[in-house]
């Protein structure tokens, strides 16, 4: 497979904004003049259920669909989610995971358990590891609904689109009202040490 | 007409050998894969040195283009998707090739897959795939009912009543889940009916409820309903109708009064669909009034006649706000029975030692207070002020 493409995977669960952040990362991608393919999971993706979007750029690029073992970076907006997909990771490759915590139906029909050490389980499956409370963040930028932003601006330390592209997305897909909370919130991320 | 249809046939195979989507890509030439479709966009990742025929309009096959590319490589491999349609064809014009021996008919294609195929061909074998390392113990996280959906009201009812469920593709398949799992049966668009009226037919002892959507009822259940009514069925059938086409993405359907291109247009009565296809008991119920669905549930289950029930309440996702004033339970009253639970509700946690209600999550359906056996569930007080 050709080394010149950057793959990224999101996770989370649906509702939380993954399609807008698998938007962004698209279109930041598109702007630096890269070859872009996407492929996410629609219809569930509102209703409470694991949800996966994938992005590949590059010169070229065929496939849409990331090959496990291959993501520079694998972003989680909801942190168990980051276990879950963990194999998408390349050996090299960056989990950035949110400390939010959302409790499956499962878990309160009283059928499963929730894990209790996720901290530890994040870092004994990640070398490479951002933990970060992108919740509490984009409630400071002003709207918990940012997170999936917050998390954008971490995971852009670990590729190499410049910072004008990244606007250039948020603001062409995230409009209106919408470009400035989540630019804040992009930066919030992205200053997060 | 046969000749003519024929002749078309010829000519437009003649013309797929010249038409620009199918393409010759040369480049090495000890192999040449022969591909279409999504198939080519992973042959390209994992063969990039290969030579290339990539077919755009398949049918009818173009036999000079596909001989002339054969001709020219060495070994020739077929890539495709499901059926090995392609492959079985290339071989009937005499061209030596190998397809399905590595490339597997089941399931879909994707780099990893085509990989191992690869590394079949070439004698090698890869190392297995690992699975994430604490994947067994993770929650599993279906997808669920969204909080507030009207079609819980239906699917909690029917949990009450023993009975077959049939059902098919939209948001209330996931009426499937734990821990309502009240549907039997999905199968194709419109199958929730036609299933129903089967199951009866065939001589099964339980009363039998269809279940469809209604968009997929304007879209294929009419018939379905109308057999039921010629035929003399007993099936109950309730139309969720939540005013949309929710699991696709909230499109407009022929109930909406509104186009695809949003003009005003007709909107179709499913009520007045089933009087005419001959059902005599129609109903309409308000799926959050819970007492009332379960008694309407109730008497059309008992009618000897076939029964249409329409669930009428809007998708309070697409409406974009929340069905009523938000509930909270009372810690002191909640005897802990996890009746609530029940309702497979996203807004109810049930992690803790007593239930919660999520207030930002809670949709105030009020579905779990009228279930409430203690009446440990009510609007919160600054709501009610």
């Amino acid at each position: 497979m050709s080394e010149q493409i950057t793959s990224i995977v999101l996770a989370g669960v649906g509702g939380q904004g993954i399609l807008l952040a698998s938007e962004i990362s698209a279109r930041a991608a598109m702007f630096a003049g890269f070859d872009v393919e996407t492929n996410e999971v629609h219809g569930m993706a509102q209703r409470g259920g694991s949800v996966l979007a994938q992005i590949r750029y590059g010169k070229k690029v065929y496939s849409p669909i990331v090959a496990k073992g291959t993501a520079r970076v694998l972003v989680a907006l909801e942190q168990i989610e980051a276990l879950r997909f963990a194999d998408y990771l390349a050996d090299d490759g960056v989990a950035v995971a949110s400390s939010q915590a959302i409790i499956p139906v499962t878990v309160s029909s009283g059928a499963a358990k929730y894990p209790q050490n996720v901290k530890q389980m994040l870092e004994d499956v990640f070398k490479k590891l951002v933990f970060i409370d992108a919740a509490k963040i984009a409630i400071d930028c002003g709207n918990i609904r940012a997170a999936n932003t917050v998390l954008l601006g971490a995971m852009s330390n670990h590729l190499d689109l410049p910072m004008d592209c990244w606007y250039k997305a948020i603001q062409t897909a995230a409009k209106g009202k919408y470009t400035e909370l989540n630019k804040k919130a992009f930066d919030a991320g992205r200053n997060y040490r | 007409m046969r000749k003519n249809v024929e002749q078309r046939l010829y000519d437009l195979a003649e013309d797929a050998c010249k038409n620009k989507t199918n393409k010759i890509e040369w480049a090495d030439k000890s192999l040449g894969i022969i591909t279409s479709s999504i198939a080519y966009q992973y042959v390209r990742e994992v063969w990039p040195e290969a030579s290339v025929l990539k077919l755009g309009f398949a049918y009818p096959f173009p036999d000079k283009l596909i001989k002339e590319f054969a001709t020219e490589v060495e070994k020739v491999l077929v890539v495709e998707e499901l059926d090995n349609f392609l492959e079985e064809h290339i071989r009937s014009i005499g061209i030596k090739c190998v397809g399905r021996e590595f490339v597997p008919g089941i399931g879909e294609l994707s780099i990893p897959v085509l990989e191992k195929s690869r590394a079949a061909m070439e004698g090698r074998t890869l190392s297995a795939e690992k699975t994430p390392k604490y994947a067994n113990e993770l929650p599993a996280r279906p997808p669920v009912l969204c909080p507030g959906c009207p079609h819980r009201g239906i699917f909690y009812a029917l949990s009450k009543q023993d009975v077959i469920v049939t059902g098919d593709i939209g948001c209330y398949s996931l009426g499937t889940f734990k821990p309502l799992n009240r549907l039997d049966i999905i199968l194709c668009m419109g199958g929730g009916i036609s299933m129903a009226h089967g199951l009866d037919k065939a001589g099964e002892k339980k009363k039998v409820v269809g279940i469809v959507g209604d968009s997929t009822f304007f879209h294929s259940g009419i018939t379905g309903l109308l057999d039921i009514a010629y035929n003399k069925g007993k099936s109950t059938i309730i139309v969720v109708d939540n005013r949309t086409t929710a699991m696709t993405g909230h499109q407009e359907n022929p109930g909406t009064g509104l186009t695809l291109m949003g003009e005003e247009t007709i909107s179709a009565s499913i009520e007045e669909i089933g009087k005419a296809c001959g059902i005599k008991r129609v109903k309409t119920v308000f799926p959050y009034d819970m007492k009332n669905t379960q008694k309407v549930i109730n008497e059309e289950l008992e009618a000897d006649e076939p029964s249409l029930i329409v669930s009428r309440a809007p998708c309070p996702l697409r409406e974009r706000k929340k069905v009523g004033a938000i509930r909270k339970i009372d810690k002191t009253i909640c005897k802990n029975c996890k009746m609530c639970l029940n309702l497979g509700c996203p807004a109810i946690d049930g992690a803790g030692e007593k239930p919660e209600i999520n207030e930002l999550l809670c949709s105030g359906c009020g579905l779990c207070e009228q279930i409430c056996p203690f009446g440990a569930i009510s609007t919160t007080k600054e709501e009610q002020l």
